[in-house]
């Protein structure tokens, strides 16, 4: 498993997680290379379809993540992200994926090093899985 | 007429098993026997037809490669050799509705055909049609054999069969069984009139032209007003064929897939511009009514429908074709 | 019962107060208990009711929207007419309902599909389901054949009705034992039941067809740009129709059961929808289709909600 790679979708925010991810990068701050970064104006825009269908296409894991709360961009946009992402996840879990496959974080602008330290976990944790052999597609 | 056993069923079993593979009915679909005992089935309706051997749910046709600027197409045909064992009169009718329409000139389908000419249909008689059965309404009945290569009959605990085509003729000749004796078939004879009389046959004499005149009526309002416009009649009907055809994409590749279809779905029939010529179920209800007791007609001088009754068993709000074509009949024709 | 309804019907239609009343009548296969419109005062002599009738009526409900129409409604029926106004796909106004307390409804085509023989003739009598088939008589329990949403039914009483058809019944209540039983397999299992289950399905969207909740013109099921779910019966794309189709269940399937029930592959669905519906009640104190008023699930949230599987 030492040289397992997994591609991770990574889903940011414009406003918070995004930057926060720039920060870490300006700051010279080390994280993995697993992340795949898609940048989307809010964590509202989410749809948990996003999600299926990005394991479906094949990724490892997915990670979700916009401003804390109370911070988002357009007041309330993580507030309903939130209770989409809750029940997406427990669905998941309950038929039988493997807990581990999708992560949420709220990461801030001027959390730079939260950022590194949250991909660097995510990372990690998504190794310790090893390929996904569920809900994979033969072609 | 041949004769053997039940009990020794292995004696035609290899040589059935020597042409590929051999399909019997199980509960829910046709399935390949491992043992010669499996030839025995007690399933009398399957719920989803042999059809499915030839036009499988789902059917890569071809499959792309991008090299640069290099595409290569390669043709992928998915055979299917063998015989299908047991299979009753009404889905061989049925098969031969299908043949019409994909074995013929301009539309023939080479991926049905590869899989048509090399599978034998051994017809066994219906010994138990069902209260859904109405196959004697389309001129034919649980004992017809002409729409099989070998047709058979299981007589108490003795199978009765002989070779209808010249394939299934030249099978039977190098089976090692006896002829079938005088009293079996006289018993033959004698079930063949008593379960025929108990299916229940329509009367449906001058659908076609009558419905060549409805395409306005007010009848489609109230057949469609409880369907609820989903795929299972036509899915698990024995002689519906529709078909999509999509391409999957990959990065660097792809394949094109046939998959079902049916003509009750909206998306069916919408085009492009968002354009529905069928916007309104009781549209596809008439198409699917006038597909099986008009068009087919027209072009084949054969009903699309052969009466197995499958369509009223899986429709989830029961919708019964036999009192549909009864309405049409006594609906009145507004000059 | 049926004598009743009749006779509430014939009046609603002589009065012209309605012009179609939305029920049942018998099919013609054996528990058959079909959805059936009248139109005319004749035609209401057709209309029966009974355990069998398993159909959710309000799923006919948006296609009538330019008559005034008379529905008969159970608990569920109800609830789900609740969700649809929500939704602004109907109004109140338009329709009259006729409530009927329900007793729970059959799971007919699983109960036809286990006798294996011809069924000649059924009843319901103390209790049980008395089968008549060509060579016996078969007796199975009623409660054994329940659907499974109602035999945990809360509402089982219409939430409103013009006209309430018989006496109110007792909810049966009792949560969603069934959905903790499945969280106590282990992750595996599950999988491989979820994955077994969900392998049967033929795609022929009886479920979506039959569902009151699944009125979208265009479904995402039939999307090819984006490509939620792929050509095929790729166990993958069939479980990501369910996944999917679940999610957008969330907070507005009233849990009737008809999706599975009417199901001819006999694919179970409820232990998903149920799941969710659970969760709402438990984590988020929400039952959908109680309150025309408030807003869906998923367009409203709050401050305190769960949050602690965020990182
Ligand atoms: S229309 Fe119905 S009865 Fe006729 S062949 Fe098809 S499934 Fe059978
Ligand atoms: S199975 Fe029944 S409900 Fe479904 S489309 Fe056919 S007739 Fe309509
Ligand atoms: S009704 Fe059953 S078979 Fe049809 S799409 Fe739904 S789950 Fe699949
Ligand atoms: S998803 Fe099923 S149980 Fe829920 S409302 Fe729709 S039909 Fe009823
Ligand atoms: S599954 Fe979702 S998109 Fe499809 S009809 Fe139902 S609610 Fe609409
Ligand atoms: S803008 Fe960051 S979550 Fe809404």
């Amino acid at each position: 498993m030492a040289d397992y790679e997994p591609k991770i979708l990574t889903i940011l925010c414009n406003w918070c997680s995004y930057a926060g991810a720039d920060l870490a990068g300006t700051s010279r701050i080390q994280y993995p290379s697993n992340i795949r970064v898609v940048r989307v104006p809010c964590s509202g825009r989410v749809n948990p379809q996003f999600i299926v269908k990005a394991l479906r296409d094949g990724v490892d894991a997915v990670w979700i993540s916009g401003c804390h709360p109370g911070d988002c961009h357009y007041i309330t946009g993580n507030y309903f992200a939130r209770r989409r992402f809750y029940v997406l996840k427990d669905l998941l879990e309950y038929v039988g994926l493997e807990k581990g496959r999708i992560h949420f974080s709220w990461v801030s602008a001027s959390e730079g090093k939260r950022f590194a330290d949250i991909a660097t976990l995510v990372t990690e944790e998504v190794k310790k899985l090893g390929p996904r052999k569920k809900f994979v597609k033969r072609r | 007429m041949k004769r053997v056993p039940l009990s020794e069923l292995e004696r035609i079993y290899e040589a059935l098993k020597s042409y590929g593979s051999v399909w019997v009915r199980k509960k829910n679909a046709y399935e390949t026997a491992e043992t010669p005992e499996e030839l025995l089935s007690t399933v009398s309706k399957v719920k989803k037809p042999a059809k499915f051997i030839f036009l499988p749910e789902e059917e890569p046709l071809l499959a792309f490669v991008q090299d640069g600027k290099n595409v290569t197409f390669q043709e992928v045909i998915r055979e299917a050799k063998g015989v299908i064992f047991g299979i009753p009169p009404c889905e061989a009718k049925a098969i031969s509705l299908l043949d019409l329409n994909f074995l013929q000139g301009e539309g023939e389908d080479i991926y049905y055909k590869k899989r048509r000419e090399n599978v034998l249909l051994f017809g066994l008689a219906c010994l138990a049609p069902d209260s859904r059965c109405f196959c004697t309404t389309f001129g034919y009945g649980p004992f017809t054999e002409s729409f099989t290569d070998i047709f058979g009959v299981v007589v108490d605990d003795v199978l009765l069969f002989e070779g209808i085509t010249e394939k299934g003729k030249d099978l039977v000749k190098n089976l090692d069984v006896e002829d079938a004796k005088g009293e079996e078939l006289k018993k033959l004879e004698a079930m063949k009139k008593e379960i025929t009389e108990r299916v229940k046959k329509l009367d449906i004499q001058g659908i076609q032209e009558k419905l060549a005149r409805m395409m306005d009526s007010e009848i489609w309002d109230k057949i469609s007003s409880s369907c609820l416009g989903c795929g299972a009649c036509t899915y698990y009907c024995p002689t519906c064929y529709c078909f999509d055809i999509q391409d999957v994409e990959r990065p660097n590749w792809g394949y094109r897939l046939r998959t079902w279809d049916s003509c009750m779905f909206t998306l069916y029939t919408l085009e492009g511009s968002g354009h529905n010529p069928r916007p309104e179920l009781k549209y596809r209800w008439r198409n699917r009514l006038m597909h099986k007791f008009n068009y087919y007609p027209v072009l084949y001088q054969e009903f699309g429908c052969v009466g197995c009754g499958r369509c009223i068993e899986v429709c989830p709000v029961n919708i019964d074709i036999r009192e549909i074509l009864m309405e049409v009949k006594n609906e009145p024709i507004r000059a | 019962m049926v004598k009743k309804i009749r006779e509430i019907a014939r009046k609603l239609l002589e009065e012209g107060k309605v012009d179609v009343v939305l029920g049942y009548e018998k099919g013609t296969e054996p528990l058959s208990e079909r959805p059936f419109v009248a139109r005319t005062v004749e035609e209401v002599e057709r209309l029966t009711y009974s355990p069998f009738a398993i159909q959710n009526l309000a799923t006919y409900l948006p296609r009538f929207n330019n008559n005034k129409v008379a529905i008969l409604a159970r608990g569920c029926t109800t609830r789900a007419i609740n969700v649809l106004i929500s939704e602004g796909q109907i109004e109140r106004d338009k329709i009259y309902v006729i409530g009927i307390p329900c007793n729970g409804v059959i799971k007919t085509r699983e109960l036809r599909e286990s006798i294996g023989e011809e069924i000649e003739d059924v009843s319901i009598q103390n209790g049980e389901i008395v089968i008549k088939t060509t060579t016996e008589e078969k007796k199975v329990k009623f409660e054994d054949w329940l659907n499974i949403s109602c035999k945990y039914c809360e509402y089982p009483n219409p939430l409103f009705y013009d006209v309430l058809v018989g006496e109110e019944v007792k909810p049966r209540g009792g949560g969603y034992p069934d959905v903790e039983d499945y969280e106590k397999l282990d992750e595996d299992k599950r999988w491989e039941i979820f994955e077994a289950e969900m392998s049967k399905c033929v795609r022929c969207y009886a479920c979506r067809q039959s569902c009151p909740m699944c009125y979208c013109e265009h479904c995402f099921v039939d999307s090819t740009e984006p490509r939620w779910v792929e050509p095929g019966f790729d166990k993958t794309d069939l479980e990501s129709w369910h996944l999917i189709r679940v999610l957008h269940m969330a907070g507005r399937c009233v849990d009737c059961g008809t999706c599975e029930l009417v199901c001819p592959e006999g694919v179970k669905l409820l232990f998903l929808t149920r799941k969710v519906a659970r969760d709402l009640k438990r984590d988020f104190d929400y039952v959908s289709g109680l309150n025309p008023e408030k807003p869906p699930f998923f367009g409203e949230f709050r401050y305190d909600d769960k949050g602690d599987f965020i990182l």
